[in-house]
């Protein structure tokens, strides 16, 4: 088990909006509308993000040490050029990989503690089985 | 018929897109300055998408939804900066609430005395019949809203020029002209 970074360890308990915000940058840069649909598809419509809550997320100084904008264009012919990119920093991808360890221990303590339902507990073991 | 509807959407996406623009100025400047282009260029993408998949309705949908999280993140972010306690704002806002109560407070006057101000008083006349002057001061409670209006006005002049303050104006007048038909016909039916 590795030694937590005090960094890092200060920036859990993220909000949902931060974290579903991380998670969609772990799958590589996105702008501002690709973050926002990579949120509704991964939570099948549960959590939508408007303009507002997506760039107040990204805007705090606390944040840029997360998430930093790119210059590089995945691919610009097919792009608007006014669209600003964003992308996990190191850091950023520490803390996201920190904060979901995090939630795996919860998750693992309401397991114990037979909070989750039949269903969900034969989903876990299946896919323990198959990591 | 389908082109028409599709024109009509695409003239409602327009407007939709313009009004959020504009409605950007709740955010606090420096916000605005850093992000108000983005947001309206995501807003733009979020309506070209709705009404590709559900029409009219899923831009209605999605107005409410961006609409108030609009107002949800512009109240954080003043709340956050702190501009909230600044003085162009409270005066601003205290005059734009004096304004709308004083409005709806006349309004409600149509109907003979539904107002707050004026059932209020006729309850505290019921009790006190000994009071001397009360239709006297019955009228003079009846100006309020008027009294409270003209203040509000007062602090949003003072808070806010150019355009906006034009507009504001504007709408201001045609209001205080609206109230006062109202409280009018309240004085011609309950004469003092």
């Amino acid at each position: 088990m590795t030694t937590p970074d005090p960094a890092v360890e200060r920036k859990l308990s993220l909000t949902p909006a931060i974290f579903h915000i991380l998670l969609a940058l772990a799958g590589g840069e996105r702008h501002g509308y690709g973050i926002m649909q990579e949120v509704a598809a991964s939570t099948q419509g549960q959590m939508r993000l408007g303009p507002g809550t997506l760039y107040r997320s990204i805007k705090p100084p606390s944040r840029r040490c997360l998430i930093e904008e790119s210059d590089e264009r995945p691919d610009a012919s097919l792009d608007n050029e006014r669209r600003r990119y964003y992308r996990l920093t190191s850091f950023g991808q520490r803390v996201a990989e920190a904060e979901a360890q995090r939630l795996e221990r919860l998750v693992r303590q309401a397991h114990a503690r037979h909070l989750l339902g039949e269903t969900r507990q034969g989903l876990l073991a299946t896919q323990g089985g198959e990591m | 018929m389908n082109r028409r509807s599709s024109r009509s959407s695409q003239q409602c996406l327009r407007f939709l897109v313009a009004t959020y623009r504009w409605l950007l100025q709740l955010y606090p400047a420096s916000f605005r300055r850093a992000f108000g282009t983005h947001m309206v260029q995501v807003f733009r993408d979020s309506c070209h998408q709705a009404e590709r998949e559900h029409g009219f309705p899923g831009l209605m949908t999605l107005w409410l939804a961006t609409f108030l999280d609009l107002l949800r993140s512009a109240l954080a972010e003043h709340l956050a900066e702190g501009t909230l306690l600044s003085r162009p704002f409270f005066i601003r806002a205290s005059g734009l609430l004096v304004i709308v109560g004083a409005t709806v407070d006349a309004l409600l006057q149509v109907d003979g005395g539904a107002s707050v101000v004026v059932t209020g008083y006729r309850g505290v006349l019921q009790y006190l019949p000994q009071v001397s002057h009360g239709e006297a001061l019955l009228r003079g409670l009846v100006y309020t809203p008027v009294v409270c209006y003209t203040l509000g006005l007062a602090g949003l002049l003072l808070a806010q020029r150019g355009w906006v303050g034009r507009l504001c104006m504007s709408l201001a007048v045609l209001a205080l002209g609206a109230m006062w038909r109202c409280i009018s016909s309240m004085f011609s039916r309950y004469p003092a």
